[in-house]
């Protein structure tokens, strides 16, 4: 074997690729051959500093720490939900009715202002439906009977 | 939650590449996690599905460069190394000046390998650290196999020219 072929199989003799009788055909090169035995050496010595970097024993934690991150990400979604649905509710909340005599009281404004709506607490008090209860307590009667008649029943 | 299943096969892969380089737990960790993060915002793209071996080892080996770099530029980190595991062949403990040298010089070791171009890091790591035939790399890295052995002989030329610079070798 001469320098050249020598280095054709290099690569292999460096990363333990080399059949048998190749690798013997190396050695003998590189017992007579000093240029190429540094050479050969050299790389060697560095392929084991490259080795002298441990691999890990173990890997505590790698499992825990992600799905830890991971419940973190899953609360963070839940949370940035919640809010999105707040904010929805708000955007998409009944619009504000006319206000009679074209004006609006300090306090219905105060109230907007706060994010409750106006005509909500007319809703709410039965003060919007005229002569009689708000549809809010109708339906919250119809209800209550239901309850009774499914307790009787 | 569960982890992607095709990054869940290849985490301890992934925790044991940026181990070697930084040969610290917790910021192996930390490289993992944002590795996961980088593979979760990538898994669509297809290099990463074609050979995600391949992929994951080159963001993970960055990755942990980058952090070996950050570190290497903070004069404080010096205080909050872990201690090392380098013991003495006659079974005694190593003086904390022997640790620190030993921590030095593999610092030294990673650092180098950051400092040859990213195909021969590639192609060293999946060599030396993962063990795999030249064929199997060339496979994964989509390169033909005397390619991958000039990377490997050039890689490796260049590692030893900067660790004789530092005199690490």
């Amino acid at each position: 074997m001469n320098c050249d072929e020598l280095n054709d199989h290099l690569a292999d003799y460096l990363g333990d690729e080399l059949p048998e009788e190749v690798r013997h055909s190396v050695d003998e090169h590189l017992a007579r051959c000093a240029a190429c035995r540094g050479e050969a050496m050299s790389l060697t010595a560095t392929v084991s500093a490259l080795r002298s970097l441990e691999p890990p024993a173990r890997a505590p934690g790698v499992a825990g720490g992600l799905r830890a991150s991971s419940r973190a990400a899953g609360l963070l979604a839940y949370a940035a939900v919640l809010l999105a649905g707040v904010g929805l509710g708000y955007v998409l909340r009944p619009a504000a009715p006319a206000p009679p005599g074209g004006g609006s009281s300090g306090g219905a404004l105060a109230l907007h202002a706060g994010g409750v709506h106006p005509g909500w607490v007319r809703e709410w008090s039965g003060a919007a439906a005229p002569g009689g209860a708000s549809p809010l307590v109708r339906n919250l009667a119809i209800f209550t009977r239901s309850l009774g008649t499914g307790a009787d029943g | 939650m569960r982890l992607d299943p095709l990054f869940e096969s290849h985490r301890a892969q992934v925790y044991a590449w940026a181990y070697r380089i930084l040969q610290r737990e917790h910021d192996a960790q930390d490289v993992t996690q944002d590795v996961y993060l980088r593979w979760w915002h990538s898994r669509s793209n297809g290099a990463a599905l074609t050979s995600p071996a391949a992929w994951l080892r080159r963001v993970t080996v960055n990755r942990a460069l980058d952090v070996l770099r950050e570190r290497h530029r903070d004069p404080q980190d010096d205080f909050r190394l872990a201690p090392s595991g380098v013991g003495r062949c006659d079974g005694t403990a190593p003086t904390a000046g022997a640790r620190a040298e030993e921590r030095e010089r593999r610092e030294r070791v990673s650092r180098a390998l950051g400092g040859i171009s990213e195909r021969q890091r590639e192609v060293v790591v999946a060599k030396v650290f993962d063990g795999l035939t030249f064929a199997a790399i060339a496979a994964q890295m989509n390169l033909s196999v005397p390619t991958v052995k000039t990377h490997y002989l050039r890689g490796l030329a260049a590692l030893r020219d900067a660790l004789h610079a530092e005199r690490v070798t």
